[in-house]
Order: C-alpha cells, then structure tokens, then sequence
C-alpha cells in the first residue's frame, strides 16, 4: 500500500454555509504534501477531518488503508503540530513529549528512551526539564515537533506551524522541518497560506480555493504550468494580459495588445478570447534602439524599483494602454533605466500560460 | 479514477446518513450544551421560576401569612394610592442617588490612577479586600463612629468642645449616605477599574498627540469610551443602595422607612407576601425608569460613543 | 495630587474598620478615646458564647456547602461558555450573570414564596441554595475572565495524542484551570460568610454569623460585637488572601507563557 491518507467525496458544511465542497485527494507515503490557499478555502478545515476534530458531511477518510471516517481522533494513527503548539502549560518538555506514550501505557525505559530520541532529533535534548514558559517560540515549536513525532504516526500534520514564528527563524525552522521529514520517512501533510513555505518544503503542492481543489502538482508545476487564472496569480508576480487565440489570427497564434506570437498550446485550446500569464522574470528589457527585431515590441518606463537582486520596472505598453512588470538582473555596474525612458522588450511565448476567458 | 470508482458505492452510502452526522457535526457545541444542562436547570428552578412565582404572587390575595391565588390588581393599586409608599421611594431614590452618583465621583480618579498612574496592583487588591469586608462590620463602624455615645461625640465632650452630642451625625440623611458610600466604594471602583482597563493607554496618547488636553482627552476619549462601565458601575451601586434598608435602620432615625424595609416588612412581620410582592415589582420597575433615563441623559450631554460630528 | 487622593481615599476606606478592631482590644466597654488598655476579655466571652459558636458552625456548614455546590455548577458553565456560541451563548451568560444585577432582597423573596409554594420547610438547605444563587454569578465571571486564557487547542491536541474526553479533561483541563477553580471556591466561602440580605428570609430558626451580628446591633451596643467582627473580619480576609494568591500564581505562569519571547 503506498497511500498513507485517501480522502473520496469529503464535503462540508455548517448549516447553509459549505467549507468544503466534493474533495477527493491522495496523500502518498512518506511525501510532503502542503495544503495551501487563502484564509476561508478549507484548508483548515480538510486538515482537522484528516485529525478527526471535524466529521465531515458527507465522504469517506481512509487512513493507512483503515477507513477512518467515524474514529475519534484519539483512535486514529496522526498527530498534529497546533498552530499555537498547544504544549501542556502543568508540564514540562519531558512530559510533553512523553504525553502520548504514557496514554499508550508504554513501559517507563521505554518512554525515557523515546522521548530522549525525539529531543535529539529536534536538538533540545538538554532542555527536557524546562517548563513551556521559558521556552522561545522557535523551540516550542521543536518541542511540539518531537512531541507528535514520539508517536510515531502514520501522518503528521502541521496546521500553519510557523505563522507564530518572525521571518528569520522560520526560514530556519522551514529546513529543520525538511530535515526531520528525511531523518524520521513521516507522511507529512503541512497546511499554510504562505506560498514560498510551500514551495521551498512541498513534494507536492495542493491549491484550495473556496472549499475545493484548484490545482495539484509539484512547485515547479504549479509556478509554470498554472491551470487556472487563480492558480496563476496565486503563486509569485505575474502579468495577466487577455488576447485572443486562434481563429482570425491563425491556428497557432495569439493576438496581444502589443503584437502577435507563436504559441503552441500544451494543452488543448479552444478559439477565441484568452487570458495570458507572462511572468515578469520573462520579460528582457533593454533601451529603445532603432529597429525592432522579431517579438520585440515597444514601451515606456513608468517606475523602476531597485531591490538588491532584482529590478522591477512597470513599462506601459501598447500605447499606454497597458502595464506590464519586468523583472531584470542588475549586473554589478548596470544602471537602472529612469522612468520616462523608452525600452524595447522581448517576451518568450513558449513559456506563456494561455488560460481561456 | 479507478480508485474513486472503486469506492462510489461508500461515498453514496456516506450520502445517505447525513441527517444522522449532521447531529453530531458540531460535537464541539454539542458539549457546550450538554454541560450547560445543570447551571441551567439551577437557575430556572430557584432564579427563574421564583422570579416569575413572585411575579404571579403579587396579584394574589393574603391572609396572614398564607397566600390565597387570585388575579387581582388590588397589592398594585393599593401600594400605589398610599402616601407611605412615595414617601419611601423618596428616601430610597435619595440614598440610591446620591450614594451612585458620590461613590462613582469618588472611585473615579482613583480607578484612573490605578490603571493609567502605577504599576503595582497593590492599591486594587486593598480595596478588593475592603469590599469583602464584612458589610455589617463596617455599618457597625459607622455607628461606633457617628453614634451619640460613639466615639466622635464622646470624645469631643470629653475634651469639652461641645456640650451635647452632636445629634445630626447619627440617625440622618448624612450617616446613612455616608456609611452607604462606604460601603458601595469598593465595588463601584472594581467595576470602573474593569471598564477602563479596556481602554490602552495608546487612546490617551493619540488623544494628546492631536492636540487634547487632559479635559478634553477626558470628555471626548475617556468618557464616551468607557461609558458602559460609567453606567453599569452607577446603576448597580444605585440598584444595591436603594434598595438596601438595613443601614437606614441601623443608622437612619426618621429616614428608615425605605421601600426595601417596606418590602421585607411584608414578608417577615406583616406577612401580606403578595402586597410585598406588588412593592417589589414596582421597585423594580422605577429602577428600569431610572436607567433609561440615565441612558437618556448620557446621550442628550453626548457622552456616549455614536454621536457624529460630522454632517 | 490623583496619588494623595488615592491614598485618602483608601484611608476612609479602612479607618473606619481600624477603628473596630482597636476597640475589640480595649479593656473598657467605652467607645471613646483616650484609650484605656488592651484586654482580650471581649474575645473570652464571644468565645464562651453558645449563640456565637452556633451561628460560626451554621455559617461554616452553609459556607463549605455553598461553595461546593457552586464550584460544581459554576464548572459546568465556564466549561459550557467557552464551547458555546452565538445566540445561545450570550443568553446563556446572561442568565448565569442576572442573579447579581437582582438585590439580595429580592432574590430572598423571591426563593420565599417558591419555597413555601414547594413545601420546603426553609432550614440550612434553604439557606444553602440561597447562598449558592448568589455565589454562582461571582464564580462564574470570576473564572470566565480567566479562562479566556484557556485554548481549547489543549484539549484538542490531547485527544489527538490519544486521550479519550474524559481522560483529555483529567489528564489537561482540569490541571490548567485546576488553580483558578480553586480561587474562585474559595472566593464563594467569602461571598457567602458574609450574606445576610437573602438569609435573613431563607433561614428558619438557624442563625449565621451575620444574623448574630445583625441581631446584637439591634439589641444593644454590647463590646463584643466589636471582637465578633474583628473575627468575622480577619476570617474573610484570610480567606480572601489565599484566594488571591492561588489566583494570582496561576495568572504569573500563563501570562509568562503567552510572552512568547523570541529566540
């Protein structure tokens, strides 16, 4: 069996009001899978019918090939990793981490062994006597870690366990997770809102939108090959441009406010109005010359932000009747063009996203 | 696919127990509800009920001490055409008023020193052991104090200052007042205390940074912020003081006869229990008058939040 | 100027009570300055007193009865509060609250009538559900503001570490709100040490400390009404002390908790 959670048909709702629609969804052993979306999409929501906080609606939840849709979440083989940690404040790391084990009436040097391995594995073996109030947020979160993983479960979830946490420390915590993940072979199903957290330590990335699925890939599908306009703006910047595909223009070709390029659809494409997703990293940009080449098209800089690694320059185009964001590496010694300046740009129509309207 | 076609027939199955999980969908709540189950009871049985029992009651009839049920506006009619019952009211509406109205001027700036001007707690925990001081000792200080044998009498003739005992400090509008004041503080700044620990010190500052003065920062932030707790901390101090009546018994000479002992006094000597019912309702009844006149009042000087003061 | 207020204030709050005490010690029945002397006598005789040593043992029967009973049912509400919502949570908070905002007055009336319309012959039960309608509305605000800083997350995440309910309630809840209970107990033995105003019509021929009290001011100015409340006095405020510390203790530790410093 290679399935550590399969979700068919879970649906949701309180009262008239539906958290989740008709989701089925496939967690394999030993992947990192996120659920990501804005607040209000269902990811919580999914992720505590996975724990057995929430009964769903209607589906079935069959976790490590047990159907365990009706178990309580004491009954079920996952652990979870609280937003807020949730450690025990009456007990100390030690207990904490023991809480579980002890439930399970586990021998007492077995509990010591255990519990100590899992505060190596989270590196604070040297605090399993402190109290959760002289804990920092960065080794509350460890302590929370350990205290799920003791258990050994088949899933571990995370519910957004680095939202507590400031931005040095959880690019920190994001690797400490990834280690953990390799050194313990854990399913692990990590819900958040931050798109770059599910980027940087997904296998695969699932995208909620108001109750359902939008989209289920790994990140560098998700980023280049976004199936929904939703999906598109969700993951990093991008330039949403609507044109038209086909037809009058050609099989093969689109129509855009600033010229006509080849593209080849991957998937198949119907005639007719479209929108297209040109991320700015696409773009190059250079200043205006005499002639322009083939796809190359004219603009104007309108302003110009200079951020160390990169610069972002929103160009009006096509007569001023469009923005476009362009995204440049500065060289050491390049100068940033001035607003006012006029510029040729280049695009890749082999990496366009072309969406029906 | 195949695994969802595989498992169709479950997920129909799991379509046709809805109405059963939709019961336990918010187990959450459920719980709420289940553990509510024995306050709740409590207070229906011996709050609720006895509240609504001596509301029926007072349109019974009585004779000595046995309650005859009946639907009668007589207990009403007859409290309301007697002199006595005014007069009473008078007096408890003068202690309510001005033991609320002194006991809340009075906590006030010490409510916004211990919020606003110290750090310790010290201050708040005296008074908060004050207040469970006993009620009975304190109205007996009161009387040791102000009597006409008590010690500020005694020892001014002691020293010769006056010849007779100063006869206005006890049995008076003043020592009841007084002791019921006494009394009230603590409670009264407990609850302006809670009211303005709501309000951050950041409301202050931006106050004063555009420009207010500590009046205006007073009148136009404070005030009208905290205003809920300005008028719960009154009206309870003024629902409590006058419906009192053992410190006007104890210390109140002609001004004794509040509607509170007139109400006991139908329950304990009298025993016409449906007439001291009626007075209850009616009491009850003028102290809804009076908070919604305060309400009113609050409005009309625009010091509650709501107001705009733009077009 | 606020500070000298406040300290003026707090003078008038305690003076007059200072003065009690003061006077439970002189040797003289006077109640006048200059002072003559210190004695105990006034204690001896409240203490070789049978109504006095009746009226404490009531009131410890109906304190300790009382605030058991509170405890239980004021667990329940807070335990019910912080799982409700909406509608049905604001109501019922405001019926759990309503029997403060009514006089002891009418509360006593009020349990008068239903009592003899039950039947209930009025005795120390009577004077026990009395006190417990009062206690319970103290008990319950006082353990609700408190356990605002009790996250339900606890016990979810001991359910998911493999607790049963029950076992998720023994093993998390109880020990984290364990202390504030505990304060708010011991609180209702103070509330209802010094409730008169609803005993006075719910008691048959029982006394309680108060009524003793009550009834020695009517009587006559006797001295050792003066060592009576310094006792009644010293008892409240010793157990309103170790109240507060109970609470205070367990507030210090979650609000360390929530500091959350950084790493």
């Amino acid at each position: 069996m290679t399935n550590s959670i399969e979700l068919t048909g879970i649906s949701k709702s309180y009262g008239s009001l539906t958290a989740l629609g008709k989701v089925d969804l496939t967690v394999k052993r030993n992947e990192i899978l996120t659920l990501l979306g804005p607040s209000g999409c269902g990811k919580t929501t999914l992720m505590r019918i996975i724990a057995g906080f929430e009964q769903p609606t209607t589906g079935k939840v069959v976790i490590d090939g047990k159907d365990s849709t009706s178990l309580a979440p004491e009954q079920r083989p996952v652990n979870m990793v609280f937003q807020k940690y949730a450690l025990f404040p009456h007990l100390d790391v030690f207990d904490n981490v023991a809480f579980g084990l002890r439930l399970k009436k586990t021998p007492k040097d077995v509990i010591k062994r255990e519990v100590i391995k899992a505060l190596e594995l989270v590196q604070l073996e040297t605090y399993k006597n402190r109290w959760i109030s002289e804990l920092s947020g960065g080794q509350a979160q460890r302590v929370a870690l350990a205290r799920a993983l003791v258990n050994r479960p088949a899933v571990l979830l995370l519910d957004e366990p680095l939202a507590a946490l400031d931005l040095k420390i959880r690019h920190h915590m994001l690797n400490e997770i990834k280690r953990i993940h390799e050194e313990t072979s854990t399913t692990f199903v990590y819900v958040t809102h931050d798109q770059d957290e599910a980027m940087i330590l997904s296998d695969r990335v699932v995208l909620l939108n108001k109750g359902g699925i939008e989209q289920i890939g790994g990140p560098e599908e998700m980023y280049w090959s976004p199936r929904t306009l939703f999906a598109a703006k969700f993951f990093g910047d991008t330039n949403i441009v609507g044109g038209t595909y086909g037809a009058s223009t050609g099989e093969g070709q689109i129509q855009l406010p600033f010229g006509r390029f080849a593209h080849a659809p991957k998937v198949a494409l119907q005639a007719g109005p479209v929108n297209v997703s040109i991320r700015p990293e696409t773009l190059s940009l250079a200043p205006a010359h005499g002639h322009l080449a083939e796809g190359e098209f004219l603009g104007k800089v309108k302003d110009t932000s200079f951020i160390g690694n990169r610069v972002i320059y929103r160009v009006a185009v096509a007569g001023g009747t469009l923005d476009l964001k362009c995204q440049q590496l500065p060289t050491p010694g390049s100068h940033t063009l001035p607003p006012g300046a006029d510029v040729s740009l280049k695009c890749k129509p082999e990496s366009f996203v072309v969406l029906p309207a | 696919m195949n695994a969802v076609n595989q498992s169709k027939p479950v997920v129909v199955g799991a379509e046709a127990s809805v109405p059963i999980k939709t019961v336990s969908i918010d187990k959450k709540a459920l719980s709420g509800y289940l553990l509510a189950t024995p306050p709740l009871l409590f207070l229906i049985i011996f709050f609720l009920v006895p509240s609504i029992l001596l509301f029926v009651a007072s349109f019974w009839t009585s004779k000595t001490f046995t309650m005859i049920p009946a639907a009668t506006i007589a207990n009403y009619a007859r409290t309301l055409s007697a002199s006595g019952f005014y007069d009473s009211l008078w007096i408890s509406m003068q202690n309510g008023f001005w033991t609320a109205t002194l006991s809340t001027v009075i906590s006030a700036p010490v409510a916004y020193y211990i919020v606003y001007k110290t750090r310790s707690n010290a201050v708040l925990y005296l008074a908060l052991v004050s207040w469970f001081s006993s009620y009975l000792v304190r109205v007996y200080a009161w009387r040791t104090i102000l009597g006409t044998t008590g010690v500020i009498n005694s020892t001014l003739q002691q020293f010769g200052i006056i010849d007779q005992p100063l006869e206005w400090l006890v049995f008076s509008k003043f020592s009841v007042i007084i002791t019921l004041v006494h009394i009230m503080l603590p409670f009264t700044l407990l609850l302006l205390v809670s009211g303005l620990r709501d309000i951050k010190k950041d409301y202050l500052e931006a106050s004063a940074d555009l420009g207010g003065g500590g009046f205006t920062t007073l009148w136009k932030v404070i005030i009208p912020m905290a205003h809920k707790s300005i008028v719960s901390s009154f009206m309870f101090t003024f629902v409590l003081a006058a419906s009192d009546y053992i410190t006007p018994q104890l210390l109140g000479g002609r001004d004794a006869m509040t509607t509170g002992l007139l109400i006991a006094n139908q329950f304990r000597s009298v025993g016409n229990w449906p007439l001291g019912a009626a007075m209850a309702y009616l009491l009850l009844a003028v102290f809804m008058l009076v908070y919604a006149t305060l309400l009113g009042v609050l409005r009309a000087a625009n010091l509650a939040p709501g107001k705009r003061y733009h077009d | 100027m606020i500070r000298l207020f406040t300290y003026i204030y707090m003078l008038f709050l305690y003076a007059p009570v200072a003065l009690i005490v003061l006077f439970s010690f002189h040797s003289s029945p006077s109640l006048s300055f200059p002072f003559e002397g210190f004695s105990m006598r006034w204690y001896e005789q409240l203490l070789g007193s049978y109504d006095f040593m009746t009226a404490l043992r009531n009131s410890a029967i109906v304190g300790g009865a009382s605030a058991v009973l509170t405890t239980i049912l004021g667990t329940f509400s807070a335990l019910a509060l912080m799982r409700m919502k909406g509608r049905f949570k604001s109501i019922f908070a405001f019926l759990n609250f309503a029997p403060i905002a009514l006089p002891g007055l009418f509360l006593g009336i009020a349990l008068v009538i239903l009592f003899s319309l039950i039947g209930l012959p009025r005795s120390l039960l009577t004077v026990i559900i009395g006190h417990t309608l009062f206690t319970f509305p103290f008990f319950v605000e006082s353990v609700r503001s408190r356990l605002e800083y009790f996250d339900l997350s606890y016990e979810e995440a001991a359910r998911d570490l493999g607790a049963s309910p029950l076992k998720a309630f023994w093993l998390v809840t109880l020990p984290i709100i364990g202390p504030t209970i505990a304060g708010a107990a011991i609180l209702a033995i103070a509330l209802s040490l010094d409730e008169f105003l609803i005993t006075i019509f719910v008691t048959g021929s029982e006394t309680t400390l108060p009524l003793l009290i009550l009834s020695m001011i009517r009587r006559a100015v006797d001295p050792s009404i003066n060592a009576a409340s310094v006792f009644m006095l010293t008892l409240t405020i010793a157990i309103i002390a170790i109240a507060g510390l109970v609470m205070t203790m367990r507030r210090r530790r979650l609000e360390l908790e929530r500091a959350e410093p950084a790493e």
